[in-house]
């Protein structure tokens, strides 16, 4: 996949790929389709690998995996990640790996998890002595018994509580229980309810949090009032360029068109749902398939790349491209196929328009003025 | 040939089919599906999955409790929000901020492979201009 190529030397990046795969998982099971079972979900929790194993080997039974099609579906970030991470924690997490082995086998599902707790799992597994990050809101792991198999018991590592120094309140560990654990702050109630709602209150700042280092110039905004406003704003002049772009795409090369009715051919692509759609430009829907992961992908490369192209200077001048080949690649009436011709296009774009083609991270400074409101 | 609006609208929802296509199993790329499938007219199959279509309440997931002016204004903004992301409506506020995250992420890619497309059409005019003096 071309995803996989993204350079792991941008940290940035990683981290948000990291993320957004502790996300998938914690979005698949829960909320595609239950999306308030999510905020009071009482499964399991599994670190990251044997999850993923979990995920990959189980996809009929249980109760939480009807989200088998949601797997199947998938675009080719979510089938990703899982290596992609699942390979990054393997060392890390090897200690836990032998207890929760047998654990993994029996459970059936994988649900969400924190990073915060992930994070002091693995350190407290790893250096066994110096306490992590904050471990005052660790949860513990607990088997969740899928279909009635006898629950297996989840070793925490409990040493971490003769380890800590904090005087915390520890809740006793009860393996056999289908609930979690949450440990609770001094002084602060311990009943389910607030304690639920803590941990998604923390989920949501931690959401909130992603979306800050998303959204550019959000870091110096502090309330949640104003990092709402900037999101908004932030999306909506996403909306606008991409109104803006298509109207210039219209206006740049008078010959291009789409036929709409070809968008819709009657062929299926969401398993879940039989109305067919098919997509861009028309012709047959397999090519369309794959490039429509090609585009995917190429848009994440382009994403993702666009930080060497800053780095490369400007190089080959367009003379590359021959004027068929774009021309037929860009009317539709042509019959050209859309793949080769797509990496054609990305091909030249990146060395023609490297000084004007700006780099997502200057996406700021992008604003439409106002005067170029469009009505359509 | 067509209208500059009609083409230019075309495009568009050209664009945001490739939104969809390239995001296929979020929540908002589902929605904003149907959504381009209505506006063309086509029946949608009627089948919503499970997701309920009511709008959450996300007052309780804001755990505001000390000022109630904030938890208005905040209020407001999530509801904006919601009708901003794709299917954002039927979202709690958990939800919602991953769907956002991800639309917001989906639309910077459109927006730079669509800029990107304008600049090499628009290097291409020129060069077509040059070379037919």
């Amino acid at each position: 996949m071309q995803c996989l190529r993204t350079p792991l030397s941008d940290l940035s990046v990683l981290e948000r790929q990291r993320t957004r795969a502790e996300w998938q998982q914690q979005g698949q099971e829960q909320s595609d389709y239950h999306p308030y079972d999510a905020d009071y979900c009482m499964q399991s929790l599994l670190p990251v690998e044997t999850s993923f194993r979990a995920l990959h080997s189980c996809s009929g039974g249980g109760a939480n995996e009807n989200h088998g099609n949601v797997h199947g579906s998938n675009d080719c970030f979510s089938n990703a990640w899982p290596d992609i991470v699942s390979s990054m924690h393997c060392p890390v997490v090897g200690a836990a790996a032998s207890v929760e082995e047998t654990s993994v086998n029996a459970s059936s599902s994988s649900s969400s998890r924190k990073r915060k707790s992930e994070n002091t799992r693995r350190s407290k597994e790893n250096s066994g002595g110096s306490d992590g990050k904050d471990d005052n809101n660790c949860k513990r792991i607990k088997e969740e018994t899928g279909g009635g198999s006898a629950p297996p018991e989840a070793k925490r590592p409990n040493k971490r509580k003769e380890e800590s120094a904090d005087a915390s309140k520890e809740n006793d560990k009860a393996p056999k229980s289908d609930y979690i654990h949450v440990r609770a702050r001094r002084g602060q109630a311990t009943d389910s309810h607030s304690l639920a709602e803590r941990v998604r209150r923390e989920r949501i700042s931690q959401r909130m949090k992603y979306l800050q280092d998303l959204v550019p110039g959000c870091s110096k905004i502090t309330g949640k009032a104003g990092m709402l406003d900037e999101i908004i704003n932030y999306v909506q002049s996403l909306q606008r360029q991409v109104e803006f772009l298509s109207m210039k795409l219209a206006a740049v090369n008078p010959m291009m068109d789409i036929n709409i009715d070809s968008f819709f051919g009657g062929r299926e692509i969401n398993p879940t749902c039989k109305s067919g759609i098919i997509p861009m430009i028309g012709m047959s829907s397999e090519l369309l398939d794959q490039s429509y992961l090609q585009f995917g992908s190429l848009q994440h490369d382009m994403f993702m790349d666009s930080s060497d192209l800053l780095l490369r200077p400007n190089v080959n001048p367009p003379a590359a491209v021959s004027d068929t080949s774009l021309g037929s690649c860009l009317n539709v009436n042509g019959s050209s196929v859309w793949n080769t011709n797509l990496q054609n296009v990305y091909g030249v774009e990146f060395q023609l328009g490297r000084g004007t083609a700006l780099p997502f991270q200057s996406l700021q400074g992008n604003l439409l003025p106002n005067n170029l409101k469009m009505e359509m | 040939n067509a209208s500059l609006a009609e083409r230019s609208q075309r495009i568009k929802m050209a664009a945001e089919m490739g939104l969809v296509r390239s995001s296929r199993g979020r929540h908002w790329s589902r929605a904003l599906g149907r959504r381009l499938l209505q506006r063309e007219g086509i029946t949608g199959c009627g089948c919503k999955n499970a997701a309920l279509s009511t709008s959450s309440n996300v007052f309780e997931d804001l755990g505001v409790r000390e000022i109630e002016d904030e938890a208005a204004e905040i209020g407001t903004r999530v509801r904006a929000l919601q009708r901003l992301v794709p299917g954002g409506e039927e979202l709690g506020l958990e939800r919602l901020f991953e769907e956002t995250a991800d639309y917001i992420e989906a639309l910077q890619g459109q927006v730079s492979a669509m800029r990107a497309m304008s600049c090499l059409l628009d290097g291409l005019e020129r060069e077509k201009r040059m070379m037919g003096k």
